[in-house]
């Protein structure tokens, strides 16, 4: 999805942390509400099982713990993705011996949304689910950022910490592999 | 599928598809799309894939909510989540607050150090050292020549205790030595003093030679 735009009334997310950090606790719910589903269908979609409001809530607290160290110079949203990739890829590596990625057919199945079984019972939509699957973490999360978030180059770069022409070369090769596994 | 050879619109794609091209921009690329067939199929992947990644998993906000302002008071002691003009005074306290305590503690030492050596049992030699205040007016110790710890070893006889000088009564002079430290005053003088006995032996004496170095010692 697009990056979560705030009408002419409702305040920046700039705006948002200075009313944070003048102690306005209103403004923590309205900026965990606008990311926080981004956040979860970003952390899910590395897939991350049946944690995904806990990872979701750790990054925010992370972040919220440590606004003053937010330059500015990169979005929030930005900044939030990127607190949630490292969470998600630090408890990948706590899991010895278990399965750090469950696919996204796993994690469609394992919940109980009623807009995700409609998706499920979609055939096409579950081969392009598994087409997914079969791309390289980094060709993952880039595809994921670029079509579902909306998020540029770089803004993808930021994120996955690396540089706008390699984020452009993983979303081109993601491209051609669901393609060839589509044409498969 | 094939692709389309222009990278450019293909790279364009996605932000159309999420409408964040501006009005000229938007325009072009629909054209394109219009009559590309390889762009107009891969635009429409990408709004099924869009779509089929799109649910996500349920999250509480309300309750993240609570733990994100629930945090900023279990940390309200940690400085930097707490706003920059509400961390400057609290810093500053501390400094002040330590500077003091420094203060104190130097203080302290001072008085304790004061105390002890006015307590100090009296055969004990008390050295306090006072720097000068003034150190460029200050001369140079007048003893500020420090003899070396062994003499060299061709001067070994200034160590020796010198004996006692023994002094001629009848000249005034004093025999610290032998006749080879006299000078050639001395030297004269010891032989006037000869010559102007009155008791002379019979026996004439062994005459006398003697040589003048060139140190003007004799020899």
């Amino acid at each position: 999805m697009t990056e979560p735009k705030p009408t002419a009334d409702e305040p920046t997310d700039g705006a948002l942390i200075a009313r944070w950090q003048s102690g306005d606790e209103r403004a923590a719910t309205l900026l965990v509400e606008r990311h926080a589903t981004p956040l979860a269908r970003f952390v899910a979609g590395l897939g991350e099982r049946g944690e995904v409001e806990e990872v979701v809530q750790d990054t925010f607290v992370r972040a919220f713990a440590s606004l003053d160290g937010f330059r500015g110079d990169s979005s929030l949203r930005t900044w939030l993705f990127t607190i949630a990739r490292n969470l998600v890829r630090d408890r990948a590596r706590g899991r010895k011996g278990a399965r750090d990625v469950v696919s996204i057919e796993e994690w469609h199945a394992a919940t109980e949304h009623d807009a995700l079984d409609a998706a499920v019972a979609d055939e096409t939509e579950a081969q392009m689910r598994r087409a997914v699957e079969t791309l390289t973490p980094m060709q993952r999360e880039v595809f994921t950022l670029r079509v579902t978030e909306g998020m540029s180059y770089k803004e993808i770069a930021a994120v996955v910490s690396s540089t706008e022409g390699a984020a452009r070369v993983h979303y081109h090769n993601a491209m051609r592999a669901i393609k060839e596994f589509l044409d498969d | 599928m094939t692709d389309c050879p222009r990278g450019d619109m293909r790279d364009l794609l996605p932000d159309l598809l999420h409408e964040q091209l501006d009005a000229a921009t938007r325009a072009e690329v629909a054209r394109h799309v219009a009559s590309c067939a390889a762009c107009a199929e891969e635009l429409e992947l990408l709004r099924s894939m869009r779509r089929a990644l799109s649910p996500a998993p349920h999250v509480d906000v309300g309750r993240i909510a609570e733990a994100v302002v629930a945090s900023r008071g279990a940390t309200s002691d940690a400085p930097d989540v707490r706003p920059l003009h509400s961390q400057q005074a609290p810093r500053v306290g501390r400094r002040i607050a330590w500077r003091i305590a420094a203060a104190f503690v130097v203080a302290a030492l001072a008085l304790g150090t004061w105390f002890a050596a006015q307590h100090r049992p009296s055969d004990t030699p008390v050295t306090v050292a006072t720097a000068p205040t003034h150190l460029d007016s200050v001369p140079p110790a007048p003893h500020a020549t420090v003899a070396p710890l062994t003499a060299p070893s061709h001067s070994s006889a200034a160590v020796k205790t010198p004996a006692a000088p023994k002094m001629l009564a009848s000249t005034g002079l004093v025999m610290d030595g032998g006749v080879k430290d006299l000078s050639d005053g001395d030297v004269r003088l010891l032989l006037q003093s000869l010559d102007s006995l009155s008791a002379i032996p019979d026996a004439d004496p062994t005459p006398m030679s003697y040589q003048i170095g060139d140190d003007g010692g004799a020899r």
